[in-house]
């Protein structure tokens, strides 16, 4: 018997650990989230020197590419939005290049090899919010602000007391964000490089700080296109040396991976992982509607030129990411076709060296030997420095910009002033960074990503989607249904699986599903819309008569608004 | 054109706008037919492949998705035009 059918002998006790598995790696779609990736299966590898030349290589590419960058950033709008000179190819590859994260890149093949299809529905969940980000916010968001999501939802509404929402809703997501990140980044680059956990966190920290202290938004941008091209790069090569083997057949490499597979053809189809429809509903809800709400995405949509440069982004963003996801069919399948019966993979005990989220990189390393192996697991750790640094760029404005320039200075900043406080804010969050992702370390962090999805769904989204698509929207009823969505969506994760059985250690949870958009979304649209309707004050009045002029401004650019 | 010809011209976008998102939106949750027993014939192979309804299903989405944004983008660049 070999390695990989001796790891999967006894069905029973490998789908109860898929189960597991597939709770934790479904919070890596949430387009950076790797911590989901490596939880729990974390084994230290020894030191992969093709792996840290490849990376030094590409750190020392984006360090000159931050000093350049650091030239062109003189201002607030430079800095938080590059200068708005991005194109829609570049920025749509930036945003391509959130997305292909190191966690799908792991998190989708590691489930795949694990239980065949129902690994896929994490694409389709992330993959499909783009259409609806060119149909519905790509213009109009474009159009309506300046530098964050909280611009556009306080044009027409008080603007104080929905910018504090927004603020709310943005640091909720940002902060958990980047705790899941930090220690994600700390146990995958341990797991890829050999390095202890703490110089990982360390580095990336040391790492991202430059890039955005110095470079700002334009530095993030290339940094994330750079990565964004290389892992498409080695995505394609990799599944063009998996098809080699199998004479370019995808019906030759199905065949294969469901003999190779003690399921069968089983993994063909759905039902292995999941067999709920709710709770595939709840996951489909929670990953399209939280990327549409995520701060750190719809902050990129300031960075070109004009509203056609906004809508060729998100355009551009689906065509590189529906191409890296049909890839992931071929990575997916090709990992059990010719990982499950190579010992070389497995420990002595039968278990995948390094756990199921290095499914990919074996694979990398089985049809490309070790410069492969080591590109990939390069890019897996660049493409996290990326996504940091998008987060921390979106972080710093919220601060700043949201907080210092808009609250407290009334929209009249020093512009000295608040890029300084920016600067200082960007090197606030990378400590504070360091010190939460070692704080958190050997916490059990699967809800601490699950929640920025979830906020994001039912807290961002409304209030984004109703102040650009509904006239009678007032202040009172955005904040109620914001702080109801906020609510409601912590308290049934903490009433969830993750939290109430993973974390408190009760035997069943009250609320049996980990993603609660399906729920605290229509509960947030229903009491903004109550509130609305039934708020009589004069400031009511103003909101609903601000709506038609920004309407304008919102389809024909602010030049006619 | 001055503003309620442009608040008109906005309604008639906003429709074409939701009429879309609607059509993703279906579907996008068509997908969870899969897990019902409605969907059971999506189990089924192609022919003599092992490429079962789920994965074409899979990849159609993806493709159609991608089509209906070229779509979007072609009827906004037509009426632009005119």
């Amino acid at each position: 018997m070999s390695a990989g059918m001796k790891a999967i002998s006894c069905c029973p006790a490998l789908l109860a650990r898929v189960s597991t598995w597939s709770v934790l790696l479904l919070l890596t779609i949430q387009e950076a989230g790797a911590v989901g990736a490596i939880e729990g299966e974390v084994e230290r590898q020894p030191l992969n020197p093709v792996a840290i030349v490849m990376f030094l290589i590409f750190v020392a590419a984006t360090l000159v590419i931050s000093y350049w960058a650091s030239k062109r950033t003189q201002s607030s709008k430079d800095f938080y939005t590059a200068g708005g000179q991005i194109t829609g190819l570049q920025n749509g590859t930036a945003i391509a290049g959130d997305f292909m994260s190191a966690a799908s890149f792991l998190g989708i093949t590691g489930l795949v090899f694990v239980g065949g299809f129902d690994g896929l529905v994490l694409a389709i969940g992330a993959f499909a919010a783009w259409p609806i980000m060119l149909f519905l916010l790509a213009k109009r968001v474009r159009n309506m602000g300046n530098f964050t999501f909280a611009d556009v939802v306080s044009m027409r509404l008080e603007r104080t007391k929905i910018r504090i929402v927004a603020i709310g809703g943005t640091i909720v997501v940002v902060v958990l964000y980047l705790i899941a990140q930090m220690v994600g980044a700390g146990k995958l680059i341990e797991l890829l490089f050999g390095l202890p956990y703490e110089i990982a966190v360390v580095l990336v920290s040391i790492l991202v700080l430059a890039y955005v202290t110095f470079g700002g938004m334009l530095a993030t941008t290339w940094v994330q296109i750079i990565k964004a091209v290389l892992l498409m790069t080695g995505v394609t090569i990799t599944a063009f040396l998996v098809l080699w083997q199998t004479g370019f057949s995808i019906d030759v490499l199905l065949a294969g991976a469901a003999d190779n597979h003690p399921l069968g053809e089983a993994i063909l189809s759905p039902g292995v992982i999941f067999k709920d429809p709710v709770q595939i509903a709840t996951i489909m809800v929670s990953m399209l509607f939280g990327v549409l709400g995520l701060p750190h995405i719809l902050m990129r949509l300031f960075t070109v030129p004009s509203m056609q440069e906004a809508k060729k982004s998100a355009f551009y963003a689906s065509l590189f990411m529906g191409y890296f996801y049909l890839m992931m069919i071929i990575l997916g399948y090709g990992t059990v076709m010719l990982l499950y019966n190579n010992p070389e993979f497995f420990t002595s005990d039968g278990k995948l060296i390094g756990g199921g989220n290095m499914a990919a990189i074996h694979l990398a390393s089985a049809v490309g030997g070790d410069y492969l192996m080591g590109f990939m697991s390069a890019v897996t750790f660049a493409t996290i420095l990326a996504v940091v640094a998008g987060l921390t760029v979106s972080g710093a404005a919220a601060i700043s910009h949201d907080l210092y320039a808009e609250v407290i200075c009334k929209g009249k900043p020093d512009s000295k002033k608040e890029l300084m406080l920016t600067r200082l804010t960007t090197i606030v969050i990378g400590v504070i960074a360091v010190a939460l992702g070692i704080v958190f370390r050997d916490e059990n962090v699967a809800f601490i990503a699950t929640m920025p999805m979830v906020v994001a769904a039912s807290v961002n989204f409304p209030l984004l989607f109703l102040s650009l698509y509904w006239g009678g929207l007032t202040t009172r009823g955005a904040v109620i249904g914001a702080v109801v969505g906020m609510v409601s969506s912590v308290v049934l994760i903490v009433i969830g699986p993750q939290v109430w059985v993973s974390v408190m250690g009760f035997e069943q949870a009250l609320f049996p599903y980990n993603y609660p958009a399906l729920f605290t979304l229509p509960l947030a649209l229903l009491t903004t819309w109550v509130f609305s309707v039934t708020d009589k004050s004069a400031r009511a009045t103003e909101d609903r008569d601000n709506y038609n002029k920004l309407l304008i401004r919102s389809e024909y650019g602010p030049e006619d608004g | 054109m001055d503003n309620k010809d442009k608040i008109e011209a906005i309604k008639r976008k906003t429709r074409q706008r939701l009429g879309f998102t609607v059509l993703t939106l279906g579907l996008y949750f068509s997908y969870v037919l899969n897990y019902t027993s409605w969907g059971a014939f999506l189990g089924n192979t192609l022919g003599d492949s092992h490429i079962s309804g789920s994965l074409v299903m899979f990849a159609g989405l993806i493709l159609v998705f991608i089509c209906l944004e070229l779509v979007f983008l072609q009827i906004n660049r037509d009426r632009k035009t005119k």
